[in-house]
């Protein structure tokens, strides 16, 4: 596994929201201001990371038939730390995103990571891919934050630019405060998927025709 | 079968064994992660707060705020804060309230009238002085100045609380303080109270500062109040009297006499009196009378010179019989 196979997994061809469709829950949830997206995106990304590191760790000493419990142990270790740094250091992320920090532990990525590529791979290959799912998460957390923000509140970068407010692009009137509510986050999310996967199929679909018109 | 059965027992202790390894490391690293991170938690929950009440008290400012010297000599002031260029935010606990316990934090701008009043701690009676936290009764207070902070009927125009004269009285105190407190202030650099540590007063001993032995001496006389007699060394004797004729049975006093037979203190060891009357009898005001008598002591209303507790003139006199009786106890042991 070389860092760009992994990248390329981790942010397109396996994307672990568009393609592999995990963790969507907090996708829909925090994705209403640019400052949660990124803040969350980038929690994930270190709790996958480490608790990739040390599973990977311990794949040889963790026993079979417990290993689901012995995972759920390090990744809500990992979460708890993330948690008290947060309110400890960015409070105000740490209220914006509220419940969903704590929820990472049961963010399907983690664990289905763990299961899937931790437990088979060495710790550097792990560590890796923590990393770019963890950037693949994000980017799709920044897309969405960035439009759902702009629909629904006529603001870019809220919580980041402009002391928290966000640079007014929409005026207030034109808003559409759907888009922030859970009706938008389905309807946003169903529109990145399908075009992630439509860019996915291209190419193979451009190869089909081209093999069906020589054939 | 057995062979199974083996198999399986060692995997059980393998499986408990690294899921409890794995928790243990895990625990360990979260104590510490906790160890470090709680202060700064309750430092950024306790700056919510003060931000929050900032915003409640003087609306409009969202700067931060600067701890400043008070100067003054008002002990009911608390803490003066600078809210930037604003004013003052002054935290007071209200003096003469119902129940004691009434701390306010009052913003008042540079104009030296309040902006408005938050309640931080009460104890004041629910649904009486309670609604001192009401917002309507604490906007009462919103642009008064030191001259017009006054209820109606203390010739100002606050209504105060209906049913609460008392806390409202304690509420015009508290806020009059504050705005008072904003024109002593120094703007050197802060030096933190040492607030003195409450002294715990001194118990009350018979014979104060004695610590040697008591031992117990044979009382010939025939008083049945007297219980005991002890001699405190070279200091003089212990008598512990049961005096009869108080207002509820049971009052035990010891008293302190010294070798030439004065009073050197005196002690009320148990009591069944009334809290508030006959209990008094137990304050210093009352006892340190009796120190240096001789003789027969007597209350002033029956010719001698010691005040009895106004209110309580039965155990007072019981306790002034109380005490003739120790002197005359060792006046017996000659």
């Amino acid at each position: 596994m070389n860092f760009k196979e992994q990248f390329k997994e981790g942010l397109i061809t396996q994307n672990p929201v568009t393609v592999q469709l995990l963790g969507m829950c907090s996708v829909l949830a925090v994705t209403t201001t640019l400052f949660n997206g990124i803040g969350m995106g980038l929690s994930v990304l270190v709790v996958l990371t480490c608790a990739n590191v040390v599973i990977s760790l311990l794949r040889k000493i963790i026993p079979n038939k417990i290993r689901i419990a012995c995972y759920i142990v390090v990744i809500a270790t990992f979460v708890t730390i993330v948690d008290l740094l947060l309110k400890a250091l960015l409070p105000d992320l740490s209220e914006s995103l509220g419940t969903f920090i704590p929820l990472i532990v049961v963010n399907c990525i983690i664990l289905g990571r763990a299961e899937a590529f931790a437990a088979k791979n060495s710790v550097a290959a792990s560590a890796v891919d923590g990393i770019c799912q963890g950037i693949g998460y994000t980017i799709i957390l920044v897309i969405m934050s960035m439009f759902r923000e702009l629909l629904g509140a006529g603001t870019f970068g809220g919580g980041i630019l402009n002391g928290g407010l966000g640079i007014r692009v929409i005026p207030e009137e034109y808003a559409i405060a759907a888009m922030t509510r859970p009706v938008g986050g389905f309807l946003t999310l169903a529109f990145v998927i399908a075009a992630m996967q439509y860019f996915l199929n291209k190419p193979k679909k451009v190869t089909e025709k081209k093999e069906v018109a020589s054939a | 079968m057995s062979e199974v059965a083996k198999k399986n027992d060692s995997g059980m202790l393998k499986l408990t064994g690294t899921l409890g390894a794995i928790c243990a490391v895990c625990a360990l690293a979260l104590g510490m992660v906790n160890y470090f991170t709680e202060p700064m938690i309750a430092e950024v929950q306790e700056k919510k707060k003060t931000a929050a009440i900032s915003a409640e008290v003087m609306p409009g400012f969202s700067g931060t705020l600067t701890l400043v010297n008070y100067t003054g000599s008002d002990k009911n002031v608390r803490s003066v804060q600078k809210a930037g260029e604003d004013g003052f935010i002054v935290e007071v606990s209200a003096p003469g309230s119902f129940s004691g316990v009434l701390t306010l934090m009052v913003g008042v701008d540079n104009d030296k009238s309040v902006t408005g009043v938050s309640v931080l701690e009460s104890q004041e009676s629910p649904g009486f002085g309670s609604k001192a936290s009401d917002p309507e009764i604490r906007a009462q207070f919103v642009g008064k100045t030191a001259e017009t902070v006054k209820l109606v009927k203390d010739g100002g125009e606050l209504d105060g609380i209906s049913g609460a004269t008392i806390t409202s009285r304690a509420l015009v105190a508290g806020v009059s303080s504050a705005i008072a407190a904003t024109d002593e202030t120094n703007d050197g650099p802060y030096v933190p109270v040492e607030k003195p540590e409450e002294e715990e007063p001194a118990p009350a001993e018979p014979i104060p500062g004695y610590t040697g032995e008591l031992t117990a001496v044979e009382y010939g006389g025939f008083d049945t109040t007297v219980h005991s007699i002890s001699q405190a060394g070279d200091q003089g004797y212990v008598v512990e009297v049961a005096p009869e004729g108080s207002y509820e049975a049971g009052l035990v006093i010891q008293v302190g006499v010294s070798m030439d037979q004065a009073v050197l203190g005196v002690v009320i060891t148990e009591s069944n009196e009334t809290p508030s009357i006959g209990g008094r009898a137990a304050e210093p005001e009352f006892l340190d009378q009796f120190v240096g008598k001789t003789g027969e002591v007597k209350l002033v209303v029956d010719g001698g010179e010691i005040d009895g507790v106004s209110g309580a003139t039965l155990t007072s006199q019981a306790v002034t019989a109380g005490v003739s009786a120790a002197l005359a106890a060792v006046a017996t042991l000659g």
